[in-house]
């Protein structure tokens, strides 16, 4: 049993999703602005803004990675997938 | 007393901070754009239950990254908005050190001092008006900080700890907005608040009520003491003090600020 792939169109998405993850990831660091009394309270809100965007960044990057080892398998089988890796690696891809 | 003008918090940094924010939303936007478009690849180019398990987890991903995005942008706007409002209230800070020299008051550093007993009548009254003033401008500093700090709660769920608000009047940081917070005992007389029979306060009597009881305001008018007779004469208006309107501000009038209330409260 095979499924349709097209591993150059795949490679060239994996690569996409880690440049626009590492795009997110660059500008992540901000510098701490001094905005008086509410300084205490502009560190959270923004520590919060930076951890969110980095982990949906390498969330991004992870599905990117999954996608590579996912054709790693599908060039050992030129172009079909075999069922069984397709229902393992599926996990990994969720 | 003195009148301090010092404004807390760096619009520059602030400013940078905003445009930081904004990157940050331009680069989350086009990871969203980056990630919609290939959690609708077909299943030509990618089948199976790989393919399907990986548009799914795209198209969620795309979500919260567009959600991300627009928090980032929404936030850079307060941002900006925060630096724009600090920059323009140390500008007004400025002028009113300004205008305390050239009316021959005493300012050190960021301070306007109260003119001593044998200053002449013009710097007396000269310092009443620029402690208005000065009370008008830490409100719109108070407002900037309560409209940046609301953004923030709305935008990440931060909120400021219940503390007492501070009067800008008497020097201190404009008081961020306090929650509701039903179990804060209500201010009034001492032994309204005390429990019938409690040992070693009964008969504990209270102070005089706060200046805006009804009968303390009869009192203090009906005297006319030299507080009210100062508080009754008209505040000159200086013309940069009409920049406090802008289109965060309403016409603004030292009547009804706390300062002004104060100047009613105490003696000449």
């Amino acid at each position: 049993m095979s499924i349709d792939i097209d591993p150059p169109f795949l490679e060239r998405t994996s690569l996409s999703l880690q440049h626009a993850a590492l795009a997110v990831l660059d500008e992540v660091a901000m510098h701490p602005p001094d905005t008086g009394p509410s300084y205490c309270l502009t560190q959270q809100g923004l520590a919060d803004v930076g951890d969110v965007a980095t982990a949906l960044a390498r969330e991004v990057h992870d599905v990117a990675d999954a996608l590579d080892a996912f054709l790693a398998f599908a060039r050992d089988v030129d172009g079909d997938v075999a069922w069984v890796f397709d229902v393992l690696l599926s996990g990994r891809l969720s | 007393m003195t009148i301090e003008t010092l404004v807390a918090g760096d619009p520059a940094a602030c400013d940078r901070s905003a445009r930081e924010l904004a990157c940050l939303g331009e680069a989350t936007d086009r990871a969203t754009t980056s990630v919609a478009r290939r959690s609708t690849i077909s299943t030509a180019d990618f089948g199976g239950l790989s393919g399907d398990s990986f548009r799914r987890h795209a198209g969620s991903l795309a979500e919260s990254l567009s959600a991300e995005s627009g928090r980032c942008h929404r936030l850079a706007r307060a941002m900006g908005q925060l630096a724009h409002d600090l920059d323009r209230v140390a500008g007004l800070m400025e002028q009113a050190r300004q205008t305390a020299r050239a009316r021959r008051l005493v300012v050190e550093g960021t301070t306007i001092v109260v003119p001593g007993a044998h200053a002449d009548p013009d710097q007396h009254r000269a310092w009443r008006e620029l402690r208005a003033v000065v009370a008008g401008i830490r409100e719109l500093e108070a407002r900037a900080q309560r409209e940046w700090v609301a953004a923030l709660a709305r935008d990440t769920g931060t909120a400021p700890p219940a503390r007492p608000a501070q009067s800008p009047a008497r020097g201190g940081l404009p008081g961020l907005p306090a929650p509701a917070n039903p179990s804060v005992v209500t201010p009034g007389p001492l032994s309204s608040r005390t429990p019938s029979g409690a040992p070693g306060l009964t008969g504990v009597t209270s102070p005089a009520g706060p200046a805006s009881t009804p009968g303390a305001e009869t009192v203090r008018h009906g005297h006319l003491t030299p507080a009210a007779t100062m508080a009754a004469e008209p505040v000159a208006e200086t013309t940069w003090a009409a920049e406090l309107v802008g289109p965060h501000a309403e016409p603004w009038s030292p009547a009804g600020t706390p300062a002004y209330e104060e100047m009613l409260d105490e003696p000449a």
